[in-house]
């Protein structure tokens, strides 16, 4: 496979609408467990545009997160091309990968996992350091304020609720500038209410010219999407607008 | 048991780290701790297969009895059954030279002129032969083993003496009252400076010039004999055959050697138990430590077993098993790191205490001690951890990441406070702050450490500055300053002092008289040389740190460490005990007192000094028995030696720093146990650190991951990792630093004046000791993160950032 060149320059952190931001070719990924071989993912072709929010559906080991995992540069495929927002990421040095993380995606976690030494602020200006932005304080400062913490930026993660902290991780997140945002299970430690908060959060910045895209096994978080990847056994069984078609976030019951 | 097992598999370096940690701290407990017994052990059975005298009679320096006139005393004497052996003996001080193979060796020593079929202090034959009967009469000596094996002389030569005569010697041996070679007066090893020829009686007479002359008697007694009832029985008997003469008594007990080896050991062993506890509780603190944050991180699993509803005792089992398994593992080990640190302490003791009988096996109750404190406290480390785990609900143990987390430590210290470097630059601080009890546990670890390193390089350093400073003031303004010491006071006018300063080889010279004396101040004495000297002394004249030596009126300066234990100051009166000669083969002791007028600089209790107007009161007004000479121009010492030898009064020419020498020597075995002390603690220091930064590497895995994700580099976080070490590092080391300077302190004010009473040691740390101190606490503690690279490189980073561990 031949090696791709990413250059750890900065990606344009948002883009026109219907621009293609996420491009996967025969995506495959096999592990070698115990003598034998399990397969992840298997031929998985989809391209994501700006301005889409994407939920991935599936059961436990349907492969959704390893899918996550391609688009977020933490783990390669063993067959097939990912390309994010134009670079080719495929068969990118392990240098090259770290670089573009730095410049190309950003992560929300389940468990947040927020620096707990580092107040609110710092934890966002964590993201705005990283990715090499102007002003990080500043920056951090703006996107706090766009989740509605203005008030807690000296505060500790531990002085947060868990929907408070939740929104600290998107915050640093944003704070990075990148035009694609992954989330790996962002409501699963939330109750409903805070839970959709967090997705009315998510959903808003797909309208700021990034991708959204949301791993979940809430069937009913899918609803909301403008796009639904359902996976099962490492393939894409589903690919359309939501089944029955989209709501609005306020009619989620779960 | 399987389980726990699997579990020191798992973390088998970790577990056997720890295990070798622990293993260095007990094993060197039992090693440090046996010492003390098998010297005593060593020594008692030496002195015995040598048949040690119980008493030893000696004549005042410079006098002389009639053979037969002492064993005639035990005649008249009541209890004279209790003697079972006595022998007269002739010693006498001579000049020795061993020179060979271009090689000077030119030393003060002694001819012991004794039976040759001798049943009082046999000779051990370490090389060569024995003497026999046939050597009786013949110039044919045995010469001192530790002196010889110092040059490594040949088994058998020719030495010669003062005035020329030269001395066959047919082997190399040890006599007990020799074991450890101490300088006359002064209780330190002289083994390079001072040299022993074992001659037959009647040989020894003719060939020192006092044919039927002895000067000493020892005697064996029966067990239980009361040697004060004999000395008093004695005492009567020999003032009455020798009215005139002076005459002292040792007991065995107070023989140089036999107290330095037997009774001084455990002197020394308070030293050496400091080094033992230090080295045991640094190991038991940093084992207490790691166990305890390696059980911390299995939290979680214990949670999980309370919410599956497993017995809280069930569950306290398995890492108590853990604990238990450490504890053991180190203990196991620490018995060949106990045998092997032994066998080094003993062959150290060997150079210094080389005995007839040596046992240096590890005491199994010493080993018993230490290995019940390493096991205990790794128990204990253990113990609390599970415990608190099991006490907390289940709902609460299997929380992760920052949902765990229940405070943020001390980190609102810098609450709003920005400091340089972006986030990144301040979290290894914030993270230092956060978990203070972490941090704390680590610091004290890399404390105990640093405080066993400044302690134990500190007293190394402490020894050298007072050295240095003796040799300083030996040799002020005369670097080639000699000291040639007559065989006995002479008139300053004398021929035989004009000879010496006659000496083509000779420059310039100063005189001066020097009595071997006690010192006394109530209840309280001191051993010391008192020099009289010229107050205005051209050649060389003693610092003084306070008073003065006055010209016309009696004065007295002694070391500020004999003004301690004499407690005395300037102005006070002390008795000087010291000999006076009464005959051209006598002296006798007499006191006189003298009030103190000054203190001088010399580190040595032993110095004293005295001004001529004090000769007179001191009964030796107008007499010489030391000459301090410098060479003459273009004339090297070494030719003032040989010149000087050639004089029949003179007995040593030696460099004015000579007993600065022997004391080096002395403290040679400590630098040595030290040496070995301060590479086993630099050890430890090395399994702290790696230890350390393995369990943090486990504890801050998700944050690791969470940055890796985020795109930061390996060697980013790595450098955060090194910074909060830094930064750990650098508070243990201050701390170290300071505890380490208090328990020198402590160790040069309470348990030096036991272990070595002549010398008052002066406390200072070096520049080296401070860089080994910051290598060790720091340097060594920041580069560790550098050993989880690999790891770090290999974080399956999804894996870590999902919710299962």
């Amino acid at each position: 496979m031949p090696r791709s060149s990413v250059a750890p320059t900065a990606l344009p952190p948002s883009a026109a609408p219907g621009t293609t931001l996420i491009e996967l070719d025969g995506v495959g990924r096999r592990y070698e467990i115990g003598g034998g071989e399990v397969v992840a993912l298997a031929d998985v072709s989809l391209r994501i545009a700006a301005e889409d929010f994407v939920v991935v559906l599936g059961p436990s080991g349907s492969g959704k997160t390893t899918l996550l995992n391609m688009i977020g540069a933490l783990d390669s495929p063993t067959d097939g091309r990912v390309v994010v927002a134009g670079q080719d990421i495929t068969g990118a040095s392990r240098k090259e990968l770290f670089a573009f993380r730095r410049h190309g995606v950003s992560f929300v976690f389940q468990t947040f996992n927020l620096f707990p030494a580092l107040t609110a602020a710092e934890n966002v200006e964590f993201g705005a350091d990283v990715a090499g932005r102007e002003d990080p304080r500043a920056v951090a400062r703006e996107m706090l304020g766009r989740v509605g913490l203005g008030d807690r930026t000296t505060h500790f993660p531990h002085e947060l609720s868990g929907g408070e902290q939740q929104r600290v991780a998107i915050a640093r997140a944003l704070a990075s500038g990148n035009p694609i945002l992954l989330a790996d299970e962002p409501t699963g430690e939330l109750d409903f209410r805070t839970g959709v908060q967090i997705l009315e959060l998510l959903h808003a910045q797909a309208h700021t010219g990034r991708a959204v895209l949301v791993v979940s096994h809430n069937r009913e978080i899918a609803r909301v999407a403008d796009r639904v990847i359902e996976l099962s056994s490492g393939r894409v069984v589903a690919d359309g607008p939501p089944e029955g078609g989209q709501v609005e976030i306020s009619e989620l019951r779960w | 048991m399987r389980w726990t097992l699997r579990d020191a598999r798992r973390r088998w370096v970790q577990v056997l780290s720890i295990a070798l940690l622990l293993a260095l701290g007990v094993g060197m407990y039992a090693a440090l701790g046996s010492m003390s017994a098998w010297r005593k052990d060593s020594a008692d059975q030496s002195f015995s297969a040598l048949r040690m005298h119980d008493l030893r009679v000696s004549l005042a320096d410079g006098s002389f009895a009639r053979a037969g006139a002492l064993r005639a005393a035990l005649h008249r004497m009541p209890e004279r059954d209790a003697v079972t052996v006595a022998e007269e003996r002739l010693v006498v001080p001579a000049q020795v030279d061993a020179s060979a193979r271009g090689r000077t060796i030119i030393v003060p020593g002694r001819i012991v002129g004794a039976p040759v079929d001798a049943r009082v202090d046999t000779l051990f034959v370490r090389g060569g032969r024995a003497l026999r009967a046939g050597d009786a009469a013949r110039p044919v000596a045995e010469l001192e083993y530790s002196f010889a094996r110092h040059y490594g002389l040949p088994a058998s030569g020719t030495i010669r003496l003062t005035g020329g005569r030269t001395l066959r010697y047919v082997g190399q041996v040890q006599a007990p009252e020799y074991f450890v070679v101490t300088a006359p007066g002064a209780d330190f090893g002289a083994e390079a400076s001072f040299a022993v020829a074992f001659v037959p009686l009647r040989a020894a007479q003719v060939l020192t010039g006092h044919a039927g002359r002895v000067n000493e008697l020892v005697l064996r007694t029966r067990p239980g004999t009361d040697l004060a009832a004999l000395r008093r029985d004695l005492t009567r008997n020999l003032r009455a055959a020798l009215p005139a003469t002076g005459f002292a008594f040792t007991e065995a007990s107070q023989e140089p050697a036999r107290r330095l080896i037997e009774k001084d050991a455990e002197g020394d062993q308070q030293l050496m138990n400091i080094f033992a506890f230090l080295l045991l509780g640094a190991a038991t603190f940093a084992a207490f430590n790691l166990i305890s944050r390696t059980i911390e991180a299995q939290r979680r699993e214990i949670g999980v077993g309370m919410a599956l509803g497993v017995e809280p005792r069930a569950l306290a089992r398995r890492p108590l098993l853990l604990g238990a398994q450490i504890a053991l593992l180190g203990v196991l080990l620490g018995l060949p790191v106990g045998i092997a640190g032994n066998a080094a302490l003993g062959s150290v003791m060997e150079t210094f205490f080389p005995l007839p009988v040596l046992t240096t096996s590890l005491r199994p109750a010493t080993f018993a001690q230490g290995a019940a404190l390493g096991l205990v406290l790794p128990l204990a480390a253990t113990a609390l951890p599970v415990w608190r785990a099991v006490r907390v609900t289940p709902i609460e143990a299997i929380r992760v990441g920052a949902r765990a987390a229940k405070s943020s430590g001390l980190a609102w210290v810098l609450r709003g406070v920005r400091l340089p470097g972006g986030s990144l630059g301040n979290l290894p601080i914030r993270n230092v702050l956060r978990t203070p009890r972490r941090t704390l546990t680590t610091l004290l670890g890399i404390a105990a450490v640093v405080t066993i390193v400044i302690a134990l390089a500190g007293l190394l350093d402490s020894f050298e500055a007072t050295l240095d400073a003796s040799r300083r003031e030996a040799l002020a303004g005369a670097p080639d300053r000699l000291t040639v010491d007559l065989a006995a006071p002479l008139p300053a006018g004398s021929r035989a002092v004009a000879a010496i300063a006659g000496a083509p080889s000779v420059g310039a010279t100063q005189t001066s008289l020097r009595l071997p004396s006690t010192l006394r101040a109530g209840e309280d004495r001191v051993n010391a040389f008192v020099e009289v000297i010229e107050s205005d002394g051209r050649l060389w004249h003693p610092t003084l740190t306070a008073g003065t030596l006055p010209a016309t009126r009696s004065g007295l300066v002694i070391s500020s460490r004999a003004a301690r234990d004499l407690n005395v100051g300037v102005g006070d009166r002390v008795d000087v005990v010291h000999p006076v000669p009464t005959g051209p083969d006598s002296s006798q002791l007499v006191s006189t007192t003298l009030p103190v007028s000054g203190i001088n600089a010399s580190p040595f209790r032993f110095v004293a000094y005295a001004n001529r107007a004090a000769a007179g009161s001191l009964h030796v007004a107008g007499l010489v028995s030391r000459i301090s000479v410098v060479p003459a121009a273009g004339r090297s010492p070494e030719d003032v030696k040989h010149a000087l030898l050639r004089l029949p009064v003179v007995t040593g020419v030696q460099g004015a720093s000579a007993t600065t020498d022997a004391v080096d020597q002395r403290m040679g075995q400590f630098t040595d146990v030290l040496l070995i002390t301060v590479t086993v603690a630099l050890l430890m220091a090395l399994l702290i650190a790696f230890n350390s930064t393995a369990i943090n590497a486990d504890e801050r895995a998700r944050e690791n991951a969470t940055m890796f994700a985020y795109g930061v580099p390996t060697g980013r976080v790595t450098r955060a990792s090194m910074i909060e070490a830094l930064i750990t590092g650098m508070l243990g080391t201050a701390l170290g630093i300071a505890a380490g300077y208090g328990v020198l302190r402590w160790v040069i004010d309470t348990t030096m004046p036991t272990t070595m009473p002549d010398i008052g040691t002066l406390t200072s740390i070096g520049a080296g000791t401070y860089a080994l101190a910051i290598l060790t606490g720091t340097v060594i503690v920041t580069l560790a993160p550098l050993l989880t690279l690999r790891r770090l490189r290999r974080t399956d980073i999804p894996a870590t950032l999902r919710v299962v561990e």
